[in-house]
């Protein structure tokens, strides 16, 4: 079982090999990553630096280029594929067609994932993928549950990865623009959902109010655990007088509960979410997963971990996983 | 506590800032699209705040007395000063703060994500940087030693009640915390004892019910 981990900064990188990631994923500095924030991401000189860190320790380093080129611009996209070429990572992870065959074209040799942002979740889809780009890997989206994604793997022809902690999207993964009808710009597009530029934050008397663009997203009494200021986590009035959360509450996914079936169903990976998140988060997650993932391979019970504090809204779930509203 | 010199600490500041600058380049890279920012750092249980200037990558703070007003500013970054020092060092995870509401930030959310993002890239050890700083000051220090000898002292002796206001707010509150836990423990055990009652007197009611 594999441990892929997020880094969006070389000391994150660090902190996730030293916790004991068997994988670390990064992006470039621009729009061709799904976490295209400020200050975030590696320049190529950085990524060339970490891949020589991690491979030298016996681990590897996957590049997301996951967000689709914009119509007319292909270039960064090209640059970004080709750059993760030369550098020499161990994969990259796509979701759009026209990049995948850019990549099976012009560096047949670099392994290709697919990323969630491709939204493939049934056999069909996967094995198109397989037949059409040579894909080696999956990375499911956060929509089935464990039995499902053991039937599925019994169907495909290339390794799966799920995701395990951190953001939960209640979205068709890969298919959400929700953001886009206030800012103008998606994860799927521009790498970003609830752009910080767009984002304000105010101390209103006893309550934290939180807009994006000119829309009141949340209003947080003291005291009341905090989420990230996106569409789908808003606190809106339905047909009430008091504001309630439409879609989805803050929460974040957090299977380990469920880690003795999820390597039992044949997942190859174990995927943690989170470029956009410090060293620190990066650390703690990391090394739980570790110490879980070994407990249970050697057949022990999962060992205590403390991951409540760091989650959105601090609360977590098994999400789809479980489905225990079905 | 006598009043410190303000003067002299936004001046240790700087040359604090100039250190950090030198043996982290890479924070500056990352921090030279925001071009010129103010930033208004305010430790929620410590008698000053910081305002921290960005001119293209270069850094340069003043300190200011609680409540003194403050203008321009580009955003504010309010916390007690363990997070704020955690946070610089990078042992704790800015959104887990903001989750917690232990961190309060308004003003260009962007610009903020910018520097957070720009200090976590790097491993800053604020003793790294202290330590360093006996290198560049040794001169100054020597000269003060002859004329300026009384101000050398009185730079040291305020630097070391610099020292214990960082220190004694972050003793207070694990002090707080304590009493905090011991109050719920007790207040638990209480509750504990109460529920046993309220369930012998739901079973004694069931018994009468049932004998009717």
């Amino acid at each position: 079982m594999e441990l892929v981990c997020p880094a969006g900064t070389p000391s994150a990188l660090k902190a996730a090999l030293e916790a004991g990631a068997d994988v670390v994923y990064v992006g470039f500095r621009d729009e061709t990553n799904a976490r295209n924030f400020p200050g975030l991401n590696f320049s190529p000189e950085e990524l060339r630096v970490a891949t020589a860190q991690a491979q030298s320790m016996g681990r590897q380093i996957y590049v997301a280029i996951n967000t689709y080129p914009e119509a007319g611009n292909l270039t960064p996209w090209h640059r970004a594929v080709d750059l993760a070429a030369d550098i020499g990572v161990d994969a990259v992870i796509m979701a759009d067609i026209g990049l995948l065959d850019y990549t099976t074209r012009r560096h047949p040799t670099l392994r290709r994932h697919l990323s969630v942002q491709a939204s493939a979740s049934n056999p069909e889809a996967v094995n198109f993928y397989r037949a059409a780009f040579d894909v080696q890997r999956v990375v499911l989206p956060r929509v089935l549950t464990v039995r499902e994604i053991k039937d599925l793997i019994d169907e495909i022809e290339v390794e799966a990865e799920v995701f395990a902690f951190g953001g939960m999207c209640v979205m068709a993964e890969g298919r959400c623009s929700l953001s886009s009808y206030i800012t103008g710009k998606s994860p799927n597009m521009n790498g970003v959902c609830s752009p910080a530029s767009h984002v304000d934050y105010e101390q209103r008397g006893r309550k934290l109010i939180s807009k994006l663009g000119d829309f009141t997203i949340n209003a947080y009494p003291d005291g009341e655990a905090a989420g990230y200021p996106t569409l789908c986590k808003g606190r809106f009035f339905g047909q009430g007088d008091d504001p309630s959360y439409l879609f989805e509450e803050p929460t974040s996914l957090n299977v380990m509960a469920l880690l003795p079936e999820l390597i039992n169903s044949g997942v190859k990976a174990l995927k943690i979410e989170g470029r956009q998140r410090g060293k620190a988060y990066v650390s703690q997650v990391v090394s739980s997963y570790r110490r879980a993932i070994d407990a249970v391979l050697r057949g022990e019970a999962l060992p205590d971990s403390n991951l409540g504090s760091i989650t959105e809204g601090a609360r977590s779930t098994a999400g789809a996983y479980q489905k225990s509203w079905r | 506590m006598r009043p410190l010199p303000v003067k002299f600490l936004s001046r240790l500041l700087t040359i604090f800032l100039g250190r950090m600058k030198r043996l982290y380049p890479e924070i500056a890279n990352r921090l030279t699209p925001l071009g010129h920012c103010r930033f208004h750092i305010i430790p929620t249980d410590f008698p000053f705040s910081f305002l921290v200037i960005l001119d293209n990558g270069k850094a340069t703070a003043k300190i200011l007395n609680k409540g003194q007003a403050v203008s321009n500013i580009t955003a504010s970054i309010s916390g007690d000063i363990y997070s704020l020092i955690q946070l610089l060092e990078g042992s704790v995870d800015g959104d887990t703060l903001f989750f917690t509401r232990r961190l309060i930030v308004e003003g260009d959310t962007e610009a903020v994500l910018t520097l957070r993002n720009a200090i976590d890239s790097v491993d800053l050890s604020i003793k790294h940087i202290l330590t360093g700083l006996t290198g560049p000051l040794t001169p100054l220090f020597k000269r003060a030693a002859t004329p300026l000898s009384s101000f050398h002292r009185t730079a040291l002796k305020d630097f070391s009640i610099l020292q214990q206001s960082l220190v004694g707010p972050v003793t207070r509150r694990i002090s707080q915390m304590d009493e905090e836990i011991s109050r719920q423990e007790k207040r638990l055990i209480q509750q504990g004892k109460e529920i046993k009652k309220i369930q012998a007197s739901v079973k004694r009611g069931d018994k009468v019910a049932g004998e009717n």
